[in-house]
């Protein structure tokens, strides 16, 4: 008896570890008539809540559908989504980072060609340049953008206008930047203008004001550098003038807040009044005024460069959603794709967690709970956007060696900018060939 | 035709004994043993999680020695970290130890209390915290400040990053500690009386009788803490995610960062094989100079 037991659970266990293994995207139909699929998303407490409510909503109204939510941080995420993917554990319907997808589509087959069903999704109420520039690839449409990211900055109106700021003067140039970071570190030496951490400086200052000093990618396809070594050490010059400039508060303090920034105690206790950002820094900091306190912030536009090239704003979508190709009920996928996309119930669900909706008819449907300057911006960045990011500029190890340099730039380790710049362009140089 | 038998019997116990050790073993064989030999063969392709590998020989531990400088960077990080924690660490541990191996009311107490920090050390919040206490505005800066010294950049200044995580380390203690206690426990008093009667000083009495006495554990101690730290983790990436300007940019992180924020999979594969050969070398350079310095009472020899 006690053998049989043994051996009993030796079974049991060895088919559950198998089935940890096997839980791919195929076995999600029941005999019951009930279709379950299982949809996987990043985010926070309230993008989570958001979409757990859309999902009750979506499953009261199709029945025969069960949907098996998996959802995580960003980090946890991002660290499986490759894994999951390349082996056949992956969801029927994911949301995709957009950087992800060229990576994805490059090697392997693996998302659903969605053209089929483009009536049904409504893809031609979505905006045109978000389909164009990131939802085709080799001609099938693979992803659906749902918000919208453009660019511009976030700011503390109240105390800024005391030093002469003008919410409603769109004509905002880096010098105009520096001139008033200055009064504002007069009035007070603990004050900076703009909270920042490396990644930001090298994301929204640096290869910003690159993009509108050359109009071009700072690494063309083919690998080779878009960009001179003096037009290079001009845009980190932009950096290492913010530090030396007091625009930005010492790094001995900030590096605390890498990654975190807007946790900074001197953001929150308002001794910095701009940050420099996509759209969801707007939408994420308007949903958390209540927290915070921060009644005077509303998005503003992007510092310009005086005879640019290009604006330098990236448009973006705040995530895509795709169906796994492996998916066994591609139209139970696709109709709950359907229903997050295009319905009003899942746009009041999901609020302002996804930024600026892709469509303009879910934006009319929440424009109550969106920030009116996030809606603003993006409309601003949309009219006025660059370039789209290629590849290789938005590569996250060519970010990280980017994010690397502001931080020496900060700490003073450069004799000239220069110096910098060839760094840049010799590792960069490491990167493309391996 | 006994023996038949018993063989038989014995051959049958040995699958019952199987049987009994399939949990662990099914952990071992799918949890251990195949990821290690799985990253072996990736560590010789171009795997990136989402290509089909292919052999690419030894470049990418060529790579590693050559292009990259950033691995012999961590590599050098990593030793200079678990150089400054490790000996501190046992001294400390076994300091603690012989406190705490007084006979005080309430002894019992004040062990378990140590002994917290280990409990706790190795967790997210904890390093939280600790990042907390010492960042810029943080308790340990205002608590120096009372007698005028600082403030201090514990966690920014690059200089000194890599010894406050060090530090962290340090303060996990007590596991140490608890193994240097049963081992104090173990001394012969007589030992000590005998050297009471011929007045020696309570640090000639540490050095010639506790120090030997306790010396296999000190070995046992600075073989597990040494692997310990020279696979950390989760403090450099939490504390200071490998800033200021990669100052603790330990090789754990670095792996980390290879394999899923860049999808250099095979090459972190090779990396972490790089750190193992250097572990067990380590290891086995403090085995063989335990001939020299540690003491077994049982084979009443030093080895």
């Amino acid at each position: 008896m006690r053998k049989a037991l043994s051996v009993a659970m030796v079974i049991a266990l060895l088919l559950c570890s198998f089935q940890v293994f096997a839980g791919g995207a195929g076995e999600s139909s029941s005999d019951d008539g009930v279709t379950t699929i299982r949809v996987a998303w990043w985010g926070g407490d309230a993008r989570h809540k958001a979409m757990l409510d859309m999902i009750a909503a979506f499953e009261a109204e199709n029945p025969d559908i069960k949907v098996e939510p998996e959802y995580s941080a960003f980090a946890q995420y991002g660290d499986k989504f490759f894994i999951q993917l390349t082996s056949g554990a992956a969801p029927d319907v994911m949301a995709v980072d957009q950087p992800w997808c060229a990576t994805a589509v490059q090697q392997g087959d693996f998302f659903l060609d969605l053209s089929p069903y483009a009536e049904q999704l409504q893809i031609d109420t979505f905006d045109d340049y978000l389909i164009d520039n990131y939802s085709y690839f080799n001609d099938k449409l693979l992803f659906l953008p749902i918000g919208i990211n453009g660019m511009g900055s976030l700011v503390d109106t109240e105390i800024l206008s005391q030093f002469g700021f003008d919410i409603n003067d769109k004509d905002f140039t880096w010098d105009d930047m520096f001139a008033l970071a200055e009064k504002v570190h007069a009035a007070n030496p603990d004050w900076y203008l703009c909270c920042t951490d490396s990644k930001q400086a090298a994301l929204y200052y640096a290869r910003v004001y690159l993009r509108q000093l050359t109009g071009r990618q700072l690494i063309n396809d083919d690998g080779t550098m878009g960009c001179t070594r003096e037009e290079l050490s001009e845009a980190l010059e932009l950096v290492d003038r913010c530090y030396k400039e007091n625009v930005f508060q010492p790094i001995t303090i900030s590096a605390v807040y890498n990654n975190t920034m807007t946790q900074n105690p001197d953001w929150l206790n308002r001794k910095m009044f701009m940050i420099l950002g996509r759209t969801s820094v707007m939408t994420e900091t308007a949903s958390r005024r209540e927290i915070d306190g921060h009644y005077t912030t509303t998005g503003y536009v992007m510092p310009q460069l005086e005879g640019g090239v290009e604006s330098g704003i990236e448009v973006r979508p705040v995530t895509l959603y795709a169906v796994n190709k492996e998916t066994r009920n591609p139209d139970a996928a696709v109709r709950f794709l359907e229903f997050m996309f295009t319905t009003e119930a899942a746009a009041k669900a999901i609020g302002s967690n996804y930024s600026v909706p892709a469509r303009e008819e879910s934006r009319g449907y929440v424009a109550d709970v969106l920030d009116p300057s996030a809606i603003e911006n993006v409309e601003y960045s949309l009219a006025n956007a660059g370039s789209t990011l290629n590849a290789w500029s938005g590569n996250s190890e060519v970010e990280a060696l980017f994010t690397e340099i502001m931080e020496k730039i900060a700490y003073g380790q450069y004799d000239s900018m220069l110096e910098a710049a060839d760094e840049i362009i010799e590792r960069i140089g490491m990167i493309v060939t391996n | 035709m006994k023996s038949k038998t018993t063989k038989s019997l014995a051959r049958q116990n040995r699958w019952v004994g199987f049987f009994f050790i399939t949990p662990w073993l099914i952990g071992f064989l799918v949890l251990q043993l195949y990821p290690i030999l799985a990253t072996l063969f990736y560590s010789f392709t171009n795997y990136t999680f989402t290509n089909d590998p292919s052999f690419v020989g030894l470049k990418n531990y060529i790579r590693m020695f050559t292009i990259d400088k950033q691995f012999l960077e961590s590599m050098k990080i990593t030793g200079l970290y678990t150089l400054m924690a490790i000996p501190a660490k046992i001294a400390f541990a076994l300091i603690i130890a012989m406190i705490l191996n007084q006979k005080v009311r309430g002894i019992g107490v004040y062990r378990a209390l140590y002994y917290l920090p280990s409990i706790l050390g190795g967790s997210v919040a904890v390093s939280v915290l600790w990042r907390v206490l010492f960042m810029h505005d943080g308790m340990i800066n205002h608590i120096i400040g009372t007698v005028g010294l600082g403030p201090v950049d514990w966690l920014t200044d690059p200089g000194i990053a890599l010894g406050t995580l060090s530090l962290l380390q340090v303060w996990q203690f007590g596991s140490s500690m608890v193994i240097f206690l049963a081992a104090l426990k173990q001394i012969p008093r007589d030992l000590y009386e005998a050297a009471d009667v011929d007045g020696a000083s309570w640090w000639l009495k540490f050095r010639k009788i506790t120090v030997p006495q306790v010396s296999s554990v000190i070995f046992f101690n600075l073989i597990m803490q040494t692997v310990q730290a020279l696979q950390n983790f989760t403090s450099a990436f939490v504390i200071t995610n490998g800033g200021p300007m990669k100052k603790t940019y330990i090789i754990g992180m670095k792996l980390y960062d290879d394999a899923f924020k860049y999808y250099n999979v095979g090459y972190a594969c090779a990396e972490s094989w790089a750190l193992f050969v250097v572990i067990i070398a380590l290891t086995a350079l403090v085995f063989k100079s335990s001939d020299a310095w540690v003491y077994y009472a049982d084979e009443g020899v030093r080895k």
